[in-house]
């Protein structure tokens, strides 16, 4: 077939030569007189020339239709061609997109239609989780996210909206996208679908951020430094930290961390960020004196880009905190003797009046005397207290640090609160190993923790009840309990137990004298012990506080292997 | 004219024994009330002999006339704290072994430990019990008069 279009313009061609030729003769002829024709043509020329001319204008016809079946042929050829180019070009702009952009379209109310496999990959949401669902499960506010609600006020309007947008992906990352959003409408105007197109640009984002926290680094006062965890070589330091050790950015990436102080100890600044390896804790910190002033290294543990473990070091000039420290102390010690005095004067008369060296009392003056003196002594326990919290806080109680036998400590124990005991019917009986406990601790401290435990024992005890302690091994330390048969302690209390002021109404309803700080003492003392405090309790049947204390190691060796306990 | 005989060993013993017993104490404390609390724990529950003022000068000018065996002083004082009183006291003819034994309601055990590192024999914390008082400051002194020999 495409052949004989292409033979048809030939034959075309030349129907039209003979057409040419007869209306050439059919011009000769009409300017012929009627003798040159009769001499020259035969007879029934002129039939025959009438035959010609209708057979020369079919030739013209089948010329014209010929042509115009080339042209139609050649245009749509070429519109072929250029349908199947644009096609093309079409497909490969697509695929760029795809490749670039995070394409999804959206019904008028947000719900997606469609989404593109950019999309699936950056949200990490497969398409079949995504279509169907609106558009705001991907906003941190949902429907009420200020971002998905610009975009749909702009499109209900029929504009175009573009700009930045937080949105979230199904991990829960971030995900920083810029977007355009194109509404589209029907030929008759109505809002059909939004078309959406995003950039992510969560990791330029991320590169701002870290520049400008690089910036931030250099800009701050405090001395930062980070450093490899192994060879301790140096490999960044803030402006701060290169001014102070008087480097070039240069100097710093050649220097290690043991080059920052002349007399820097390596043994024991590795014994200092041993735990951040080994207990994984999350930072240590020291303080130490600075030729400007005192100062604090808090060393953090981080593992760098190509997974290298790296100490972060921030070094923190502290002398304002130290003044603010010292003025806090300055003022705790006026309270201390603005309230220590006037109560000196109160228990002195209380106490002078009781005895009796002033005079006999009559029974109603004395049982009121015993109030004003039972209350008096209650003020000077808090005041003891919030003095004792303070001077942990601050850093300013003393621990002399010795070896200690915790059963001596205990027999002193039982003999110093023996009266307080008494005064509430309580007996305290002892379950103590025949050779020493060898601790290491603060024999005064250690005192004020058994005192306080103690005497709660003795508080929460029936009349006649009995307070057991048993100094026992466990497991390279020396524990301690305390046990009371009182009424326990409610669920509903245990977890504000160590919480300063923390006091609640036992079981049995009766109220006991107390600051409600004691056990935050007895906790922060034992933790200057290597200690802590913890307890079980059964309500109805009694409460067991314990504390383990680390065996001091010269005491190990002469220790037997089982401890026998006696019972005093 | 009598002649100085010099004492037998008997009266030496005496003497030294007199010595050794406490009985004059002088007390400086601005606090009124304090003042009446300690001069009832020392003269009626123990059997001292005391006197009290009110501020450091004035102690510091009785000093000599009632020469004190022993100090009992308050630390926070205006005008005069406590350790200069006792700074003037012993600076004066005859009264340079006078011991003191000072009186706070400082808590700082720093603070303390600095006052006994200074010389004192004691530090006493506020609120202390009258009731034991003067057998506190008594056996303060015994300890530091056998500690002297």
């Amino acid at each position: 077939m495409r052949d004989l279009k292409t033979i048809l313009p030939a034959i075309a061609l030349c129907l039209a030569a003979i057409a040419v030729t007869f209306a050439f003769l059919n011009f000769r002829i009409y300017w012929m007189t009627d003798a040159e024709i009769h001499r020259h043509l035969p007879a029934g020329f002129l039939t025959h020339q009438v035959l010609y001319s209708v057979g020369a204008s079919l030739c013209l016809i089948a010329i014209s239709y010929s042509l115009s079946r080339i042209r139609d042929e050649q245009y749509e050829d070429l519109k072929h061609a250029a349908n199947d180019r644009h096609a093309r070009e079409l497909d490969f702009h697509q695929k760029a997109i795809n490749t670039h952009t995070i394409v999804s379209v959206t019904s008028p109310d947000c719900i997606f239609l469609e989404v593109n496999d950019n999309f699936v990959d950056v949200f990490g949401y497969s398409s079949k989780e995504l279509i169907g669902k609106s558009q705001a499960m991907l906003y941190a506010h949902r429907h009420l996210d200020p971002a998905f609600q610009a975009i749909n006020e702009t499109v209900a309007e029929g504009r175009v909206w573009s700009g930045e947008e937080k949105m979230r992906s199904k991990s829960g990352e971030i995900v920083y996208v810029h977007t355009t959003v194109i509404p589209q409408h029907n030929e008759a105007g109505q809002h059909v679908r939004n078309v959406t197109m995003r950039t992510d640009v969560t990791a330029a984002r991320k590169a701002e951020a870290d520049h400008f926290l690089t910036m931030m680094l250099e800009e701050l006062q405090d001395e930062v430094y980070i450093y490899d965890a192994e060879t301790l070589k140096i490999t960044y330091v803030n402006r701060s930290a290169q001014a102070r050790c008087g480097w070039t950015p240069s100097e710093a990436r050649k220097s290690s961390i043991t080059d920052t102080a002349p007399n820097f100890d390596e043994r024991m600044f590795r014994a200092h960020v041993a735990p951040l390896i080994t207990e994984k804790v999350p930072v240590v910190t020291i303080e130490a004196m600075h030729p400007k002033g005192p100062v604090e290294i808090a060393t953090r543990l981080m593992t760098g880009l190509d997974d290298k473990k790296l100490f972060v070091s921030v070094l923190r000039d502290i002398s304002w905190r130290k003044q603010v420290e010292k003025a806090k102390m300055e003022s705790v010690s006026v309270v201390s003797h603005e309230l220590r005095t006037p109560l000196t004067s109160i228990k002195g008369s209380l106490r002078l009046l009781q005895s009796g060296v002033l005079g006999e009392l009559n029974p109603k003056v004395k049982s009121i005397i015993d109030i004003a003196s039972r209350n008096s002594d209650r003020l000077l326990m808090v005041v003891n207290d919030i003095l004792d919290l303070e001077k942990i806080q601050a850093n300013k109680m003393d621990f002399e640090m010795e070896p200690l036998d915790l059963c001596s400590l205990v027999t002193e124990a039982v003999e110093i609160n023996q009266g307080f005991a008494d005064e509430h019917g309580v007996t305290f009986h002892t379950m103590l190993p025949e050779e020493p406990a060898m601790i290491r601790g603060d024999a005064d401290r250690l005192m004020q923790v058994m005192t306080n435990l103690m005497s709660n024992a003795v508080k929460f005890s029936p009349t006649d009840g009995i307070v057991t302690l048993i100094v026992r091994q466990n497991a390279g330390y020396w524990r301690l309990s305390i046990r009371d048969k009182g009424p326990g302690i409610p669920e509903k209390a245990r977890s504000t137990l160590f919480k300063s002021f923390a006091q609640t109404t036992p079981i049995d309803g009766r109220k006991r004298e107390g600051t409600g700080l004691g056990l935050v003492i007895v906790k922060t003392i034992l933790k200057f012990h290597s200690s802590v405090i913890d307890f079980r309790s059964e309500v109805g049947v009694g409460t067991e506080f314990f504390f383990d204390v680390p065996a001091h190691v010269e005491s190990a060796a002469k220790r037997p292997r089982l401890a026998m306990v006696k019972e005093s | 004219m009598l002649e100085d005989i010099p004492p037998t060993p008997e009266q030496s013993a005496s003497n030294k024994e007199q010595d050794m017993s406490l009985s004059r104490i002088l007390h400086v404390d601005d606090d009124e009330d304090i003042r009446t609390i300690v001069q009832l724990a020392l003269e009626v529950v123990g059997s001292f002999d005391v006197m009290q003022f009110s501020n450091g000068h004035e102690a510091v000018a009785a000093a000599q006339g009632f020469a004190p065996q022993l100090l009992l002083l308050d630390v926070m004082m205006p005008e005069m704290s406590g350790l200069d009183v006792w700074k003037s006291i012993i600076a004066m003819p005859g009264l340079s072994h006078v011991p003191a034994i000072f009186v706070t309601a400082k808590a700082e055990d720093e603070f303390s430990r600095g006052l006994v590192t200074d010389g004192a024999l004691a530090v006493i914390t506020k609120p202390f019990d009258p009731m034991t008082l003067a057998q506190d400051v008594n056996d303060i002194w015994e300890r530091a008069m056998r500690k002297a020999g």
